[in-house]
Protein backbone atom coordinates (compact mmCIF):
# COMPACT_ATOMS: atom_id res chain seq x y z
CA UNK A 1 0.00 0.00 0.00
CA UNK A 2 2.95 2.36 0.69
CA UNK A 3 4.30 1.63 -2.37
CA UNK A 4 0.87 2.77 -4.26
CA UNK A 5 0.89 6.20 -2.40
CA UNK A 6 4.47 6.52 -2.82
CA UNK A 7 4.17 5.71 -6.84
CA UNK A 8 1.21 7.98 -6.64
CA UNK A 9 3.21 11.05 -4.79
CA UNK A 10 6.51 10.73 -7.77
CA UNK A 11 3.75 11.87 -10.76
CA UNK A 12 2.36 14.90 -8.43
CA UNK A 13 3.67 18.50 -8.78
CA UNK A 14 6.98 19.28 -7.24
CA UNK A 15 6.03 22.45 -5.63
CA UNK A 16 2.22 22.92 -4.15
CA UNK A 17 1.17 26.90 -3.23
CA UNK A 18 -1.72 26.16 -0.90
CA UNK A 19 -2.91 29.40 0.98
CA UNK A 20 -3.22 29.99 4.55
CA UNK A 21 -5.86 32.80 6.03
CA UNK A 22 -6.18 32.83 9.76
CA UNK A 23 -4.13 29.51 10.28
CA UNK A 24 -6.40 27.60 8.01
CA UNK A 25 -6.65 26.45 4.03
CA UNK A 26 -8.21 28.79 2.13
CA UNK A 27 -8.09 29.49 -1.99
CA UNK A 28 -5.67 31.27 -3.59
CA UNK A 29 -5.63 33.60 -6.53
CA UNK A 30 -3.75 32.91 -9.91
CA UNK A 31 -2.37 36.49 -10.12
CA UNK A 32 1.20 35.94 -9.62
CA UNK A 33 1.25 32.66 -11.68
CA UNK A 34 3.06 34.43 -15.02
CA UNK A 35 5.68 36.26 -12.23
CA UNK A 36 6.28 32.53 -10.88
CA UNK A 37 6.80 31.03 -14.76
CA UNK A 38 9.08 33.71 -15.13
CA UNK A 39 11.29 32.37 -12.25
CA UNK A 40 14.23 30.25 -13.61
CA UNK A 41 13.99 26.70 -13.11
CA UNK A 42 10.33 26.84 -13.07
CA UNK A 43 8.76 24.78 -16.33
CA UNK A 44 5.30 24.70 -15.61
CA UNK A 45 2.72 26.19 -13.01
CA UNK A 46 -0.76 26.46 -12.85
CA UNK A 47 -3.79 27.35 -10.57
CA UNK A 48 -5.76 23.53 -9.76
CA UNK A 49 -9.27 23.66 -8.74
CA UNK A 50 -9.61 19.96 -6.63
CA UNK A 51 -11.86 19.09 -3.59
CA UNK A 52 -14.06 16.52 -2.30
CA UNK A 53 -17.22 16.42 -2.20
CA UNK A 54 -19.94 14.85 0.40
CA UNK A 55 -22.61 12.74 -1.38
CA UNK A 56 -24.95 12.95 1.91
CA UNK A 57 -27.60 10.02 0.52
CA UNK A 58 -24.35 7.92 0.16
CA UNK A 59 -22.56 9.21 2.72
CA UNK A 60 -19.53 9.15 0.92
CA UNK A 61 -16.96 11.85 -0.38
CA UNK A 62 -15.47 12.14 -3.41
CA UNK A 63 -13.01 13.82 -4.91
CA UNK A 64 -13.46 16.51 -7.66
CA UNK A 65 -10.83 17.98 -10.47
CA UNK A 66 -10.92 20.94 -12.88
CA UNK A 67 -9.06 20.97 -15.63
CA UNK A 68 -8.56 23.28 -17.97
CA UNK A 69 -8.70 21.24 -21.65
CA UNK A 70 -5.94 23.47 -23.39
CA UNK A 71 -3.81 23.07 -20.68
CA UNK A 72 -0.93 20.58 -20.66
CA UNK A 73 -1.59 17.93 -18.13
CA UNK A 74 1.25 16.11 -16.76
CA UNK A 75 -0.68 12.96 -15.27
CA UNK A 76 -1.63 10.38 -17.91
CA UNK A 77 -5.03 9.60 -17.01
CA UNK A 78 -5.82 13.16 -17.14
CA UNK A 79 -4.86 13.97 -20.18
CA UNK A 80 -6.64 10.76 -21.62
CA UNK A 81 -10.19 12.87 -20.87
CA UNK A 82 -8.44 15.97 -22.85
CA UNK A 83 -7.71 13.95 -25.95
CA UNK A 84 -11.09 12.64 -25.45
CA UNK A 85 -12.56 15.99 -26.53
CA UNK A 86 -15.82 15.46 -24.79
CA UNK A 87 -15.02 17.73 -21.71
CA UNK A 88 -16.66 20.88 -21.78
CA UNK A 89 -18.95 23.56 -19.63
CA UNK A 90 -22.04 21.03 -17.45
CA UNK A 91 -20.08 17.75 -18.39
CA UNK A 92 -18.49 15.41 -16.38
CA UNK A 93 -16.13 12.46 -16.32
CA UNK A 94 -16.24 9.73 -13.45
CA UNK A 95 -14.67 6.64 -12.02
CA UNK A 96 -15.90 3.78 -12.61
CA UNK A 97 -16.33 3.27 -8.59
CA UNK A 98 -18.40 6.53 -8.48
CA UNK A 99 -20.53 5.71 -11.63
CA UNK A 100 -21.95 2.81 -10.04
CA UNK A 101 -22.09 4.61 -6.97
CA UNK A 102 -23.89 7.01 -8.34
CA UNK A 103 -26.40 4.56 -10.17
CA UNK A 104 -27.00 2.86 -6.94
CA UNK A 105 -28.92 6.38 -5.67
CA UNK A 106 -30.58 6.52 -9.46
CA UNK A 107 -28.08 9.35 -10.65
CA UNK A 108 -27.30 7.02 -13.79
CA UNK A 109 -26.85 10.00 -16.60
CA UNK A 110 -26.48 13.19 -14.28
CA UNK A 111 -25.87 14.81 -10.55
CA UNK A 112 -26.85 17.47 -9.26
CA UNK A 113 -24.30 19.20 -7.11
CA UNK A 114 -25.24 21.70 -4.13
CA UNK A 115 -22.71 24.60 -4.26
CA UNK A 116 -21.85 25.66 -0.23
CA UNK A 117 -25.02 28.86 -1.22
CA UNK A 118 -27.29 25.81 -2.01
CA UNK A 119 -27.44 26.69 -5.82
CA UNK A 120 -27.76 23.77 -7.48
CA UNK A 121 -25.43 22.30 -10.77
CA UNK A 122 -26.68 19.92 -13.21
CA UNK A 123 -23.70 17.87 -14.56
CA UNK A 124 -24.23 15.13 -17.40
CA UNK A 125 -22.17 12.29 -17.02
CA UNK A 126 -19.74 11.49 -20.18
CA UNK A 127 -17.76 8.69 -19.70
CA UNK A 128 -15.96 6.37 -17.33
CA UNK A 129 -12.56 6.71 -16.39
CA UNK A 130 -9.70 4.26 -15.11
CA UNK A 131 -9.25 6.23 -12.07
CA UNK A 132 -5.61 6.42 -10.00
CA UNK A 133 -5.95 3.16 -7.15
CA UNK A 134 -5.52 6.08 -4.21
CA UNK A 135 -8.63 8.15 -5.60
CA UNK A 136 -11.51 5.18 -6.45
CA UNK A 137 -14.01 8.31 -6.71
CA UNK A 138 -13.53 11.07 -8.51
CA UNK A 139 -15.22 12.85 -10.86
CA UNK A 140 -13.29 15.49 -13.72
CA UNK A 141 -14.79 18.43 -15.03
CA UNK A 142 -13.88 22.13 -16.53
CA UNK A 143 -12.18 24.32 -13.94
CA UNK A 144 -15.19 26.72 -13.79
CA UNK A 145 -17.95 23.70 -13.01
CA UNK A 146 -15.35 23.22 -10.35
CA UNK A 147 -15.39 26.49 -9.23
CA UNK A 148 -19.13 27.22 -9.19
CA UNK A 149 -19.70 23.78 -7.16
CA UNK A 150 -16.79 24.26 -4.31
CA UNK A 151 -18.46 28.26 -4.92
CA UNK A 152 -15.14 29.71 -5.77
CA UNK A 153 -15.05 32.85 -8.15
CA UNK A 154 -13.44 32.83 -11.25
CA UNK A 155 -9.82 34.03 -9.89
CA UNK A 156 -9.75 31.34 -6.52
CA UNK A 157 -8.63 28.17 -7.00
CA UNK A 158 -7.56 25.62 -4.54
CA UNK A 159 -3.66 25.52 -5.22
CA UNK A 160 -0.86 26.86 -7.51
CA UNK A 161 0.91 23.88 -9.08
CA UNK A 162 4.71 23.71 -10.26
CA UNK A 163 6.73 21.59 -12.01
CA UNK A 164 10.54 22.15 -12.15
CA UNK A 165 12.63 21.66 -15.49
CA UNK A 166 15.50 21.33 -12.68
CA UNK A 167 15.36 19.76 -9.22
CA UNK A 168 18.78 22.02 -8.37
CA UNK A 169 16.87 24.57 -8.25
CA UNK A 170 14.26 23.91 -5.39
CA UNK A 171 15.64 25.84 -2.72
CA UNK A 172 16.18 29.13 -5.00
CA UNK A 173 12.65 28.91 -6.34
CA UNK A 174 10.89 27.98 -2.81
CA UNK A 175 12.51 31.38 -1.66
CA UNK A 176 11.38 33.42 -5.00
CA UNK A 177 7.70 31.65 -3.90
CA UNK A 178 7.76 33.29 -0.39
CA UNK A 179 8.50 36.50 -1.65
CA UNK A 180 5.61 36.47 -4.49
CA UNK A 181 3.07 34.53 -1.71
CA UNK A 182 4.62 35.23 1.64
CA UNK A 183 1.06 33.76 3.48
CA UNK A 184 1.25 30.78 1.42
CA UNK A 185 2.26 27.38 2.53
CA UNK A 186 4.64 25.17 0.45
CA UNK A 187 4.40 21.77 0.25
CA UNK A 188 6.94 19.83 -1.74
CA UNK A 189 7.15 16.48 -3.32
CA UNK A 190 9.61 14.92 -0.06
CA UNK A 191 7.22 16.81 2.25
CA UNK A 192 4.57 14.74 0.61
CA UNK A 193 6.56 11.99 0.81
CA UNK A 194 7.75 11.97 4.38
CA UNK A 195 3.84 12.60 5.49
CA UNK A 196 3.11 9.18 3.59
CA UNK A 197 5.93 7.34 5.02
CA UNK A 198 5.01 8.59 8.87
CA UNK A 199 1.45 7.56 8.10
CA UNK A 200 2.80 4.00 7.48
CA UNK A 201 5.73 4.11 10.35
CA UNK A 202 2.74 4.97 12.88
CA UNK A 203 0.83 1.79 12.13
CA UNK A 204 3.04 -0.34 10.80
CA UNK A 205 3.25 -0.38 14.93
CA UNK A 206 0.28 -2.80 15.30
CA UNK A 207 2.28 -5.20 13.03
CA UNK A 208 5.71 -4.70 15.12
CA UNK A 209 3.65 -6.00 18.21
CA UNK A 210 2.51 -8.84 15.96
CA UNK A 211 5.56 -9.94 15.18
CA UNK A 212 7.35 -9.52 18.59
CA UNK A 213 4.37 -11.59 20.06
CA UNK A 214 5.27 -14.31 17.13
CA UNK A 215 9.02 -14.15 17.98
CA UNK A 216 7.89 -14.69 21.75
CA UNK A 217 5.91 -18.39 20.53
CA UNK A 218 9.14 -19.14 18.59
CA UNK A 219 11.51 -18.75 21.60
CA UNK A 220 9.24 -20.52 23.75
CA UNK A 221 9.01 -23.26 21.64
CA UNK A 222 12.74 -23.17 20.93
CA UNK A 223 13.10 -23.74 24.77
CA UNK A 224 11.20 -26.04 25.01
CA UNK A 225 12.75 -28.62 22.23
CA UNK A 226 16.21 -27.56 23.44
CA UNK A 227 15.20 -28.22 27.55
CA UNK A 228 15.22 -32.07 26.52
CA UNK A 229 13.73 -35.23 24.88
CA UNK A 230 10.25 -36.55 25.55
CA UNK A 231 10.95 -40.39 26.72
CA UNK A 232 9.15 -41.53 23.50
CA UNK A 233 11.71 -39.63 21.60
CA UNK A 234 14.60 -41.06 23.70
CA UNK A 235 13.09 -44.82 23.36
CA UNK A 236 12.93 -43.57 19.26
CA UNK A 237 16.91 -42.95 18.89
CA UNK A 238 17.52 -45.68 21.56
CA UNK A 239 16.09 -48.46 19.39
CA UNK A 240 17.55 -47.09 16.33
CA UNK A 241 20.97 -47.16 18.05
CA UNK A 242 20.46 -50.96 19.00
CA UNK A 243 19.35 -51.55 15.06
CA UNK A 244 23.21 -50.43 14.02
CA UNK A 245 22.03 -47.08 13.31
CA UNK A 246 25.61 -44.25 13.93
CA UNK A 247 25.39 -41.59 15.90
CA UNK A 248 26.31 -39.53 12.61
CA UNK A 249 22.98 -41.13 10.85
CA UNK A 250 20.75 -40.59 13.94
CA UNK A 251 21.44 -36.96 13.72
CA UNK A 252 21.25 -36.72 9.91
CA UNK A 253 18.04 -37.73 10.32
CA UNK A 254 16.94 -35.63 12.87
CA UNK A 255 18.56 -32.34 10.67
CA UNK A 256 16.51 -33.31 7.50
CA UNK A 257 13.23 -33.91 9.93
CA UNK A 258 13.55 -30.56 11.66
CA UNK A 259 14.89 -28.71 8.13
CA UNK A 260 11.80 -29.81 6.13
CA UNK A 261 9.51 -28.68 9.44
CA UNK A 262 10.99 -25.27 9.42
CA UNK A 263 11.28 -24.76 5.50
CA UNK A 264 7.82 -26.22 4.79
CA UNK A 265 6.36 -24.10 7.80
CA UNK A 266 8.47 -20.86 6.61
CA UNK A 267 6.88 -21.26 2.99
CA UNK A 268 3.25 -22.03 4.02
CA UNK A 269 3.30 -18.74 5.85
CA UNK A 270 4.97 -16.71 3.16
CA UNK A 271 2.51 -18.03 0.70
CA UNK A 272 -0.83 -17.47 2.68
CA UNK A 273 0.65 -13.91 3.73
CA UNK A 274 1.18 -13.50 -0.39
CA UNK A 275 -2.40 -15.23 -1.18
CA UNK A 276 -4.15 -12.92 1.23
CA UNK A 277 -2.65 -10.01 -0.86
CA UNK A 278 -3.32 -11.16 -4.04
CA UNK A 279 -6.87 -12.69 -4.15
CA UNK A 280 -8.42 -10.75 -1.12
CA UNK A 281 -6.60 -7.26 -1.57
CA UNK A 282 -4.97 -7.52 2.02
CA UNK A 283 -9.04 -7.51 3.41
CA UNK A 284 -9.23 -6.24 7.41
CA UNK A 285 -5.57 -5.87 7.22
CA UNK A 286 -5.63 -2.62 4.82
CA UNK A 287 -7.98 -1.08 7.32
CA UNK A 288 -5.19 -0.31 9.54
CA UNK A 289 -3.83 1.78 7.25
CA UNK A 290 -6.38 3.96 5.57
CA UNK A 291 -7.84 7.36 6.67
CA UNK A 292 -11.90 7.32 7.62
CA UNK A 293 -12.96 9.04 4.71
CA UNK A 294 -10.46 6.72 2.20
CA UNK A 295 -11.68 3.83 0.29
CA UNK A 296 -9.66 0.74 -0.04
CA UNK A 297 -7.22 -0.06 -2.65
CA UNK A 298 -7.74 -3.26 -4.81
CA UNK A 299 -5.54 -4.62 -7.46
CA UNK A 300 -2.72 -4.21 -5.17
CA UNK A 301 0.78 -4.95 -6.82
CA UNK A 302 2.88 -7.21 -4.74
CA UNK A 303 6.19 -5.92 -3.13
CA UNK A 304 8.05 -8.99 -1.98
CA UNK A 305 11.49 -8.34 0.14
CA UNK A 306 13.41 -11.31 -0.70
CA UNK A 307 16.21 -9.87 1.46
CA UNK A 308 13.85 -9.33 4.29
CA UNK A 309 11.97 -13.50 3.94
CA UNK A 310 15.77 -14.45 3.62
CA UNK A 311 17.09 -12.73 6.79
CA UNK A 312 14.20 -13.52 8.84
CA UNK A 313 14.59 -17.37 7.58
CA UNK A 314 17.73 -17.55 8.31
CA UNK A 315 17.59 -15.96 11.73
CA UNK A 316 14.88 -18.47 12.87
CA UNK A 317 16.04 -22.01 11.07
CA UNK A 318 19.49 -22.55 12.50
CA UNK A 319 18.23 -21.78 16.07
CA UNK A 320 14.74 -24.09 15.49
CA UNK A 321 17.43 -27.00 14.21
CA UNK A 322 20.25 -26.20 17.04
CA UNK A 323 17.42 -26.22 19.61
CA UNK A 324 15.98 -29.35 17.79
CA UNK A 325 19.79 -31.52 17.47
CA UNK A 326 21.16 -30.68 20.65
CA UNK A 327 18.67 -32.76 22.91
CA UNK A 328 19.30 -35.46 20.03
CA UNK A 329 22.77 -35.15 20.28
CA UNK A 330 22.99 -35.69 24.14
CA UNK A 331 21.08 -39.26 23.68
CA UNK A 332 21.91 -40.40 20.91
CA UNK A 333 25.96 -40.37 22.22
CA UNK A 334 24.67 -42.86 25.10
CA UNK A 335 24.64 -46.21 24.72
CA UNK A 336 21.12 -47.89 23.77
CA UNK A 337 20.63 -50.35 26.62
CA UNK A 338 21.52 -47.29 28.98
CA UNK A 339 18.88 -44.86 26.82
CA UNK A 340 16.13 -48.05 26.56
CA UNK A 341 16.20 -48.52 30.46
CA UNK B 1 -1.54 25.35 -24.25
CA UNK B 2 -0.93 28.55 -27.51
CA UNK B 3 -0.89 25.64 -29.83
CA UNK B 4 -3.84 23.37 -28.86
CA UNK B 5 -6.05 26.34 -29.16
CA UNK B 6 -4.99 27.31 -32.67
CA UNK B 7 -5.65 24.21 -33.50
CA UNK B 8 -9.03 23.79 -32.02
CA UNK B 9 -10.37 27.34 -32.57
CA UNK B 10 -8.53 28.51 -35.79
CA UNK B 11 -5.91 26.69 -37.27
CA UNK B 12 -6.29 29.22 -40.24
CA UNK B 13 -5.03 32.09 -38.96
CA UNK B 14 -2.12 33.68 -39.85
CA UNK B 15 0.22 36.17 -37.23
CA UNK B 16 2.65 37.22 -40.34
CA UNK B 17 -0.55 39.52 -41.40
CA UNK B 18 0.60 41.49 -37.89
CA UNK B 19 2.69 44.45 -37.79
CA UNK B 20 3.43 43.67 -33.98
CA UNK B 21 2.64 41.48 -31.02
CA UNK B 22 0.30 44.25 -29.57
CA UNK B 23 -1.76 44.22 -32.93
CA UNK B 24 -2.14 40.86 -32.75
CA UNK B 25 -3.34 40.65 -28.92
CA UNK B 26 -6.10 43.59 -29.74
CA UNK B 27 -7.31 41.42 -32.70
CA UNK B 28 -7.34 38.43 -30.76
CA UNK B 29 -9.35 40.48 -28.22
CA UNK B 30 -12.03 43.04 -30.06
CA UNK B 31 -12.18 40.54 -33.28
CA UNK B 32 -12.62 37.35 -31.49
CA UNK B 33 -11.04 35.98 -34.20
CA UNK B 34 -10.78 32.59 -32.39
CA UNK B 35 -13.90 33.21 -30.58
CA UNK B 36 -14.42 34.11 -27.12
CA UNK B 37 -11.20 33.93 -25.02
CA UNK B 38 -10.42 33.85 -21.34
CA UNK B 39 -7.96 36.66 -21.19
CA UNK B 40 -4.75 33.53 -20.14
CA UNK B 41 -5.95 31.43 -23.08
CA UNK B 42 -5.54 35.07 -25.32
CA UNK B 43 -2.06 35.33 -24.29
CA UNK B 44 -1.13 32.11 -24.76
CA UNK B 45 -2.45 31.98 -27.83
CA UNK B 46 -0.67 35.12 -29.13
CA UNK B 47 2.47 33.78 -27.59
CA UNK B 48 2.36 30.78 -29.84
CA UNK B 49 1.31 32.52 -32.98
CA UNK B 50 3.96 35.18 -32.73
CA UNK B 51 6.67 32.69 -31.83
CA UNK B 52 5.53 30.65 -34.92
CA UNK B 53 4.90 33.53 -37.59
CA UNK B 54 7.00 33.22 -40.79
CA UNK B 55 11.17 34.04 -40.33
CA UNK B 56 10.77 33.69 -35.94
CA UNK B 57 13.13 30.90 -36.20
CA UNK B 58 14.47 29.02 -32.77
CA UNK B 59 16.83 26.57 -33.16
CA UNK B 60 16.14 23.05 -31.72
CA UNK B 61 18.81 20.49 -30.91
CA UNK B 62 17.95 17.02 -30.00
CA UNK B 63 18.51 16.33 -26.43
CA UNK B 64 21.86 14.43 -25.01
CA UNK B 65 21.17 10.97 -24.21
CA UNK B 66 23.62 8.52 -23.53
CA UNK B 67 23.66 4.88 -23.20
CA UNK B 68 24.84 3.20 -19.87
CA UNK B 69 28.01 2.52 -21.50
CA UNK B 70 29.08 5.43 -22.25
CA UNK B 71 32.18 7.17 -20.20
CA UNK B 72 33.63 10.67 -20.35
CA UNK B 73 37.09 10.30 -22.72
CA UNK B 74 39.12 12.94 -20.61
CA UNK B 75 37.82 11.69 -16.52
CA UNK B 76 36.51 8.03 -17.68
CA UNK B 77 33.41 8.50 -15.43
CA UNK B 78 30.28 7.05 -16.17
CA UNK B 79 27.64 9.41 -17.97
CA UNK B 80 24.27 7.73 -17.61
CA UNK B 81 24.75 8.69 -13.10
CA UNK B 82 24.17 12.32 -14.44
CA UNK B 83 21.95 13.28 -17.00
CA UNK B 84 21.75 17.05 -16.99
CA UNK B 85 25.45 17.22 -16.84
CA UNK B 86 26.41 15.81 -20.31
CA UNK B 87 27.46 17.75 -22.79
CA UNK B 88 28.65 16.54 -26.63
CA UNK B 89 31.22 17.45 -29.37
CA UNK B 90 31.64 15.93 -32.94
CA UNK B 91 34.80 16.54 -34.18
CA UNK B 92 36.45 14.79 -37.31
CA UNK B 93 33.47 12.65 -37.60
CA UNK B 94 33.50 11.28 -34.59
CA UNK B 95 31.10 12.23 -31.46
CA UNK B 96 32.29 12.60 -27.75
CA UNK B 97 30.16 12.47 -25.06
CA UNK B 98 30.89 14.32 -21.57
CA UNK B 99 30.28 14.69 -17.82
CA UNK B 100 30.45 18.31 -17.82
CA UNK B 101 31.82 21.42 -20.06
CA UNK B 102 34.90 21.64 -18.17
CA UNK B 103 36.17 18.22 -19.38
CA UNK B 104 34.72 18.90 -22.40
CA UNK B 105 36.83 22.16 -22.77
CA UNK B 106 39.81 20.15 -22.06
CA UNK B 107 39.55 18.15 -24.56
CA UNK B 108 38.78 20.87 -26.85
CA UNK B 109 42.01 22.95 -26.06
CA UNK B 110 44.13 19.07 -26.08
CA UNK B 111 43.04 18.25 -29.04
CA UNK B 112 43.42 21.67 -30.99
CA UNK B 113 39.67 21.72 -31.96
CA UNK B 114 39.31 24.42 -34.56
CA UNK B 115 35.90 26.02 -35.37
CA UNK B 116 34.67 22.78 -37.24
CA UNK B 117 34.07 20.95 -33.80
CA UNK B 118 30.53 20.78 -33.14
CA UNK B 119 29.83 21.40 -29.66
CA UNK B 120 26.22 21.08 -27.64
CA UNK B 121 25.82 21.49 -23.94
CA UNK B 122 22.70 21.55 -21.71
CA UNK B 123 21.13 24.87 -20.11
CA UNK B 124 21.42 24.74 -16.61
CA UNK B 125 17.89 26.05 -15.52
CA UNK B 126 15.79 24.15 -18.93
CA UNK B 127 18.18 21.02 -19.05
CA UNK B 128 17.40 22.20 -23.04
CA UNK B 129 20.62 21.23 -25.73
CA UNK B 130 22.03 24.83 -26.61
CA UNK B 131 25.08 25.44 -29.06
CA UNK B 132 28.28 25.69 -26.93
CA UNK B 133 29.24 28.79 -28.91
CA UNK B 134 26.15 30.98 -27.88
CA UNK B 135 26.05 30.24 -25.25
CA UNK B 136 27.29 32.46 -21.90
CA UNK B 137 29.55 30.59 -18.86
CA UNK B 138 29.33 31.38 -15.27
CA UNK B 139 32.18 30.64 -12.86
CA UNK B 140 32.60 30.10 -8.97
CA UNK B 141 29.45 29.66 -8.05
CA UNK B 142 27.81 27.20 -5.32
CA UNK B 143 26.49 24.55 -7.93
CA UNK B 144 29.05 21.65 -8.68
CA UNK B 145 29.04 19.20 -11.68
CA UNK B 146 30.29 15.89 -11.37
CA UNK B 147 34.09 17.17 -11.72
CA UNK B 148 33.58 19.62 -8.72
CA UNK B 149 33.97 23.28 -9.99
CA UNK B 150 31.84 23.61 -13.30
CA UNK B 151 31.33 25.82 -16.21
CA UNK B 152 27.31 26.59 -15.97
CA UNK B 153 26.39 27.22 -19.39
CA UNK B 154 22.88 29.47 -20.37
CA UNK B 155 21.23 30.48 -23.39
CA UNK B 156 21.10 34.28 -22.86
CA UNK B 157 23.19 36.64 -20.83
CA UNK B 158 19.82 37.79 -18.63
CA UNK B 159 19.38 34.22 -17.26
CA UNK B 160 23.16 33.72 -16.45
CA UNK B 161 23.48 36.82 -14.67
CA UNK B 162 20.19 35.92 -12.72
CA UNK B 163 22.20 32.69 -11.80
CA UNK B 164 25.05 35.01 -11.03
CA UNK B 165 22.86 36.64 -8.08
CA UNK B 166 21.35 33.32 -6.86
CA UNK B 167 24.37 31.30 -6.72
CA UNK B 168 27.11 33.50 -5.77
CA UNK B 169 28.71 33.13 -9.22
CA UNK B 170 32.27 34.80 -9.45
CA UNK B 171 32.89 35.30 -13.46
CA UNK B 172 30.54 35.32 -15.98
CA UNK B 173 32.15 34.59 -19.89
CA UNK B 174 31.22 33.53 -23.49
CA UNK B 175 32.39 31.40 -25.34
CA UNK B 176 35.23 33.12 -26.82
CA UNK B 177 36.40 34.22 -23.26
CA UNK B 178 37.28 30.64 -22.17
CA UNK B 179 40.90 29.71 -21.97
CA UNK B 180 43.30 26.58 -21.18
CA UNK B 181 44.06 28.55 -18.28
CA UNK B 182 40.64 29.28 -16.87
CA UNK B 183 39.37 25.49 -17.55
CA UNK B 184 42.88 24.33 -15.83
CA UNK B 185 42.19 26.60 -12.73
CA UNK B 186 38.72 25.36 -12.17
CA UNK B 187 40.52 21.85 -10.88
Amino acid sequence: MQNVYLQEVQKMPDIVLQNRQAGRFSTIRDTYVDKILEINGVEDAFARVQGSYTFTQANKRFDIIGIDPFDAQHLAWLDAVVQDGKLTQGKMYVSVQLKTLLAHHYYKKSFRFFTPTLYTVDMEIVKEIEAPQTKPFIAVMTQEDAQKIFGYRADEFSDIALYLSNQNELPQVIAKLQTLYPNAKIITKEDMKVAILQRFDLRKGVFVTLFLVSLLTFFMIVSDKASGLSSAERKEIGILKALGWRVQTVLQARFMESFIIITLSFAIGVTMGVLWIALFDAAILQNIFLQTYEAPLHNLALNINIKLLLLVFLLSAPVYIAATILPVWKVAVMDADEVLR
Amino acid sequence: MGEKIHTARCASLNANTFDAYDALVMALREQHLCGKLSAKHREALAVYLWDHRKGAKEQYFEKLTVTKEKKCPVCGMYLYKYPQWVSKMQLQGKVYYFDGIKDMMKFYFQHNATSNAVLRVQEYYTNKTIDARKSYFVVGSDVYGPMGDELIAFEDKHKAQQFMLDHRGKQLFDFTQITQELVRSLD
